[in-house]
């Protein structure tokens, strides 16, 4: 009786551990697709930001080496700590994206005012400089 | 005074200028991704054609982005057969997938990944497909993809 009690209690710590092993493999891949979802996120918040011109080529490389940790399976923790570390330079990189984006709008529309005003001011005295011009370069011609 | 002869080798000049000027502005082919299979020294040749039941071979996977931007490239490898052709619109949905591997390349930046290849039973004339998405939200097939033929015996 005795016995089958022990072969018993045997049995289910077995059981317990296997469920357990089961149960931590299943979290594993778990928590992995879930850091590699973070990863497609956060790429394409940099590529929006790409956009405007900042350079975020050191996130993508950190991106990418977290996501070469995921994939060999060598090290998630370290993975994890890469992909935190560009999850929170985001909003700077947002802040310097809008930052950038001010410049280029006020850089495009002084060029486009620029050139009208050029426009305008050649139309108006644009034949008036040319015809001082061409008198000053023919001053000293003498009519014989 | 310009001579007529001198003038028209400038008026010729200008001419071709404009012209190769304008094809390059309408016809700028200048974005996209190269994929290339490297043997077995991370090397061009070298690959394998006999493989045995569950051996593991490495090959490299070289990838060139020129895509303007950093792109998130998911490589498929599939095993298909002698018959299975793949094309620029068709990546071969129903084919097994053997593996699958993700890299992020920077704009004007090339990765080589290591891709492993090892099949769980015989197959003639079996081809192996490396298929090239990019993500963009969702995957999007390429139109690229590479293979090797080989023959995995027992």
């Amino acid at each position: 009786m005795r016995n089958e009690i022990r072969l018993a209690v045997k049995f289910i710590i077995l059981a317990l551990l296997l469920i357990s092993a089961a149960f931590s493999t299943v979290s594993f891949a778990t928590s992995n697709s879930q850091l590699i979802t973070q990863i497609q996120e956060l790429y394409l918040q940099l590529e929006k930001i790409s956009e405007s011109g900042v350079n975020v080529n050191p996130q993508i490389q950190e991106l990418n080496e977290a996501l070469q940790l995921l994939q060999n399976g060598s090290n998630p923790k370290e993975a994890e700590k890469l992909i935190q570390q560009v999850n929170s330079s985001i909003p700077q990189l947002e802040s310097e994206a809008s930052t950038l984006c001010l410049e280029h709008q006020i850089v495009k529309y002084s060029t486009i005012t620029a050139l009208i005003v050029l426009g305008f001011l050649t139309y108006y005295f644009g034949p008036r400089f040319l015809w001082k011009a061409w008198i000053k370069m023919r001053s000293r011609w003498v009519v014989k | 005074m310009i001579e007529d002869e001198v003038l028209g080798v400038i008026m010729a000049i200008i001419v071709v200028a404009a012209v190769v000027a304008v094809t390059l502005a309408f016809f700028n082919t200048g974005n996209n991704t190269a994929i290339g299979l490297l043997g077995i020294n991370g090397k061009i040749g070298n690959y394998p054609s006999h493989l045995v039941v569950n051996q593991s071979v490495t090959l490299y996977l070289f990838i060139y982005n020129h895509e303007g931007k950093a792109m998130y490239y998911i490589i498929y490898e599939k095993l298909g057969n002698y018959t299975t052709v793949l094309n620029s619109t068709y990546p071969g949905y129903n084919l097994p997938v053997l593996n699958v591997y993700q890299v992020i390349v920077g704009n004007d930046e090339n990765a080589t990944l290591p891709v492993v290849i090892k099949i769980p039973y015989p197959v003639i004339d079996g081809k192996v497909f490396f298929i090239l998405y990019y993500y963009n939200g969702s995957e999007v097939y390429s139109g690229e993809w590479l293979q090797l033929i080989l023959n995995v015996t027992e």
